[in-house]
């Protein structure tokens, strides 16, 4: 990647918005390369292959782009970029679970090495599972589940969340208590513990 | 520390880490909160499992060749900083007065939608095609606009008068933005309240409690069609929202009286607002998931 492209820490998202309005491609390229890595791992995470994940991040940095001149600063630019995100996330997989049937050649590469003891059956009911996660985190009212969202798929703290959707951290926890037990009552197998 | 609020403490906190020596504690005499801090932790490991998978790390180079390639491409009408042109246009406004259709134009300035280019480029195409069939059929032929919400454009019409049609159509869009705008309102207020819905079995009640989340903005309670309050599904008021199975299908405020179409828009308990017509409207439960209850009105 190109040095120039790494942000400064005190270049705060606010100075780079401005500058980007005013038609500084850099200053855009400089956000990307900030918020592009936590974009793509949430909706790898959520859609399972790369291509979608690319797919659907650049979908969402092209989404930003477009509306940097609507863009009031009215509240952080992360809350408006993850609910960006995680919506992109849920309605592409929505056309995922559709899909009863799960074919051998659209579980992740990666899960093999993760889990080789499992064969393709243990695989394939991971990756139901992983699918009803998201099903039922589509279920929740849209603030825990962009909460839940940034906490499961995001890797994101609770602290970290409440910064960047300027809400309180008891906040989130409170939402995230209602989404774990919301989701203990729509995943039965959650009980089970891991398989 | 009573029971509740220990579960309380462990449903927040990171279920990973040890815990205060005051709960440990807790837990090894009161086998019903470990029993509880178990299940906690076996389904934290479950969601965690099925959440985060290892991700290897984008290439960048690639994402920022896609990028610009697409970026470089303009969508016509917008500049390549993405801003959009401002242009003028006519504003048209109908007012309905008894029977007559006023109709009244006035001339703004605007940044037009990023998608409206081509809304615009085949307006002239359908007026001309609408005057035409319009004269030819003695005016009662109807012609057809396509109606598209994120633009404002003009409202689908297949018979009588288009502006009659535009009106509707305008209007439908400001109901489901006020029922939107009040399902939201009604989130903020349970969340700062441990997740319970006001009283909606009165409907000023109602108002007071959900206007200081609305700005203090009163036309928000009001129907635009008919100038009555939107009414709210009594039956859930005072209700926490766990213990609804099925947000999704439950209304929370709807339109009282169904509009000259027939039809009529309510909000749901999970954010989203769905038009029905009345027929549809009539199986409409007011609490899906439990018997005894009878359906709104």
């Amino acid at each position: 990647m190109d040095p120039a492209l790494k942000p400064d820490a005190d270049e705060t998202d606010r100075m780079l918005i401005q500058a980007a309005r005013s038609g500084d491609r850099r200053a855009f390229d400089k956000l990307v390369t900030r918020h592009y890595p936590r974009v793509y791992r949430i909706l790898s995470r959520l859609l399972g292959r790369p291509e979608d994940a690319e797919d659907a991040a650049q979908e969402v940095m092209i989404a930003a782009w477009r509306n940097l001149p609507c863009f009031r600063g009215d509240s952080a630019f992360t809350t408006w970029l993850h609910s960006v995100t995680v919506h992109r996330g849920y309605s592409a997989g929505r056309s995922l679970f559709r899909r009863n049937t799960v074919a051998m050649e659209e579980i992740p590469a990666d899960a093999v090495s993760r889990d080789p003891a499992a064969g393709p059956e243990g695989m394939a009911e991971r990756h139901e599972d992983a699918g009803r996660l998201r099903h039922a985190l589509s279920r929740l009212p849209e603030q825990q589940r962009l909460i839940a969202t940034l906490y499961y798929y995001g890797e994101a703290s609770c602290r970290e969340i409440a910064e960047e959707l300027g809400i309180q951290e008891s906040t989130v926890r409170g939402q995230l208590r209602r989404a774990r037990e919301r989701l203990r009552r729509l995943l039965p197998e959650m009980q089970e513990g891991d398989r | 520390m009573r029971c509740r609020q220990i579960q309380q403490f462990l449903g927040e906190s990171d279920l990973e880490s040890v815990f205060p020596a005051e709960i440990e504690a807790h837990l090894v005499q009161c086998p019903r909160c470990h029993r509880h801090a178990q299940e906690l932790r076996r389904g934290e490991a479950w969601l965690m499992a099925h959440s985060r998978s290892p991700v290897a790390p984008p290439e960048m180079g690639r994402v920022f060749s896609r990028l610009h390639d697409t970026l470089a491409k303009p969508l016509a009408g917008i500049e390549p900083n993405g801003s959009v042109p401002r242009t003028s246009f006519h504003k048209w406004q109908f007012r309905l007065t008894g029977k007559e259709t006023v109709m009244l134009t006035e001339q703004r300035e605007y940044a037009p939608s990023p998608h409206a280019s081509g809304i615009r480029a085949r307006a002239p195409w359908r007026w001309v095609t609408g005057l035409a069939l319009a004269v030819l059929l003695g005016g009662s032929a109807g012609f057809w606009v396509t109606q598209r919400r994120d633009t404002g454009s003009a409202a689908a019409n297949q018979n009588g008068n288009q502006g009659v049609q535009a009106h509707y159509g305008a209007y439908g869009n400001v109901s489901v933005n006020r029922l939107r705008t009040l399902g939201v309102a009604l989130h903020s207020y349970s969340a700062d309240r441990e997740e319970h819905l006001p009283p909606m079995d009165d409907p000023e009640a109602v108002k007071q409690a959900l206007l200081p989340y609305l700005e203090g903005k009163q036309d928000l309670f009001y129907s635009p069609f008919t100038g009555q309050p939107y009414a709210a599904n009594p039956w859930i008021g005072k209700l926490s929202l766990t213990d609804f199975e099925f947000p999704y299908k439950v209304v929370t405020f709807y339109e009282a009286e169904p509009d000259p179409r027939g039809m009529r828009r309510a909000a749901f308990l999970d954010g989203h607002v769905q038009t029905f017509t009345e027929e549809k409207w009539r199986e409409i439960e007011a609490f899906p998931g439990r018997k005894g209850f009878p359906r709104l009105p």
